[in-house]
């Protein structure tokens, strides 16, 4: 009863601004692969403001079914790079023969505090190089992880080693990028960056992986509708 | 530290012929709820330990469960000193307290789970009723956790004849929107609505507060006006 007994507050990852590139129709850069919702990126700018996720999923949802629905009239089946099928059911084998080693749920857990401590709220150019080079720890501990349940049936603990290789691709990007945007904008604080950077920074960085490299790019930001204002922090 | 003792039923049918309980020793804080137990199990004492979550934050109606006998889901229902952990009744179990969704989820194809409609709204923004729109938004708040499925006595009866409340739910949230063209009386008819025996177990333990039976009863009278009756069968409707 919040009258009369205390109620539990702690500060949480509310909503993720980056995420997948996408067209008018929602559809990403892997052909047939559409992204919706929260999964996207750059629907709101540097700050997600209350109430404006239902929006984004009615109008991505209804966007993305139509362009999906138009797409799979036109194709009969989505092609699946056979060589990627194989490294990934390779990479799940060697999880399930390993013996020993580090279990996902721990990686999983490092993981988490890492980000919350180094890239979470607030921000600095030396936690950021911090987590980086953290994160390359982890990243090496991806081929040691074992499961304690061997079995390929509902296995939630493979589904979890194997979401740990894309939850690092994922979080070497947030923090690449924060490094990258020295200033404040939105959601994201620099304490060493206070100031938001028009003249510099009134961009989107755009990252995309080719073998196993991460490429940084910039890309303008559509202001045809929009002003920007310089905001202090 | 304080600790909970907790019996869980353990059953892996892939190695054991037979589930067994076995009994943990965990630390205890008034105020955690069993999802935590449940989580401190996998991760600290043994991690081939089976469970589905994912929100904890009863929006996915993953991480259903009997505690104690009682089933709700494990994210909302505190934990206490003693308790018995058990997968839900009426659903084959996959492993430990994993049921097999997809049994049921079979179940649905062939509801049609969308808003059917062919006519374009002729005013835009299309207006609804405040009436008609709180009953499907009790409806849709349904996240298919099953955990009236597991108390359910026609479900359990003649799953063949009978959807169940899960199921009827689903549909209902489409067949009381003014906007749905879909004859759904028939699907109702043939989903076995006059199979419930209108016990109310569903509504007692749904963890959203949605009542399977009022809306079992909404659909059955409905089915009445049209003069369908338990003992008609679907072809003797008349218009």
């Amino acid at each position: 009863d919040p009258e009369k007994d205390y109620l539990e507050v702690a500060p949480t990852c509310h909503f993720f601004m980056g995420g997948a590139k996408v067209d008018e129709n929602w559809q990403s850069t892997v052909g047939g692969l559409f992204v919706v919702g929260e999964n996207a990126a750059g629907i709101h700018g540097a700050n997600r403001l209350g109430q404006n996720a239902l929006a984004d999923i009615l109008v991505s949802g209804r966007r993305a079914g139509q362009g999906a629905a138009l797409l799979s009239a036109r194709i009969n089946q989505a092609p699946v790079d056979p060589r990627e099928a194989q490294i990934t059911s390779k990479k799940a084998s060697r999880v399930l023969s390993r013996n020993k080693g580090v279990r996902p749920i721990t990686l999983r857990n490092r993981l988490r505090h890492l980000m919350w401590d180094k890239a979470g709220v607030y921000r600095t150019g030396d936690s950021l190089k911090d987590a980086l080079n953290e994160l390359e720890e982890l990243k090496s501990d991806l081929e040691r992880q074992s499961l304690a349940l061997n079995s390929r049936h509902y296995n939630q603990e493979l589904v979890e080693g194997l979401e740990n290789h894309f939850l690092i691709t994922t979080a070497k990007c947030v923090i690449e990028a924060a490094l990258q945007r020295t200033e404040s904008r939105g959601a994201h604080v620099r304490e060493d960056h206070p100031e938001t950077d028009n003249d510099k920074w009134l961009k989107h960085i755009v990252i995309h992986q080719t073998n196993g490299k991460l490429n940084m790019e910039n890309a303008p930001i559509d202001l045809r509708e929009i002003t920007p204002l310089e905001e202090n922090f | 530290m304080e600790q909970a003792t907790v019996t869980v039923f353990r059953y892996n049918p892939e190695t054991d012929k037979q589930p067994h309980y076995e009994t943990y020793k965990i630390p205890f804080e008034p105020g955690i709820f069993v999802l935590d137990v449940a989580a401190y199990i996998h991760e600290k004492i043994d991690g081939s330990f089976s469970f589905y979550s994912s929100c904890r934050n009863s929006h996915c109606g993953l991480c259903g469960a009997k505690v104690n006998g009682k089933p709700g889901l494990m994210c909302r229902e505190l934990a206490t000193r003693e308790m018995t952990l058990e997968p839900l009744s009426n659903l084959s179990v996959i492993r430990d307290l994993m049921i097999d969704r997809q049994e049921y989820e079979e179940c649905m194809v062939g509801l049609r789970l969308f808003l059917e409609r062919v006519k374009e709204p002729t005013v835009q923004p299309e207006k609804i009723k405040r009436e008609d729109m709180d009953l499907f938004k009790v409806a849709s708040r349904c996240v298919e956790c099953y955990v009236c499925i597991s108390v359910c006595p026609a479900f359990q009866e003649n799953r063949h004849e009978f959807l169940g409340p899960a199921g009827i739910v689903q549909m209902s949230r489409h067949a009381v929107d003014p906007r749905d063209e879909l004859n759904r009386e028939i699907i109702a008819y043939s989903s076995g609505v006059f199979k419930c025996t209108l016990c109310g177990k569903c509504d007692i333990v749904c963890p959203h507060g949605i009542s399977p039976k009022k809306y079992i009863e909404r659909l059955r009278a409905k089915l009445g006006e049209k003069g369908l009756t338990p003992s008609d069968k679907p072809a003797d409707e008349k218009d």
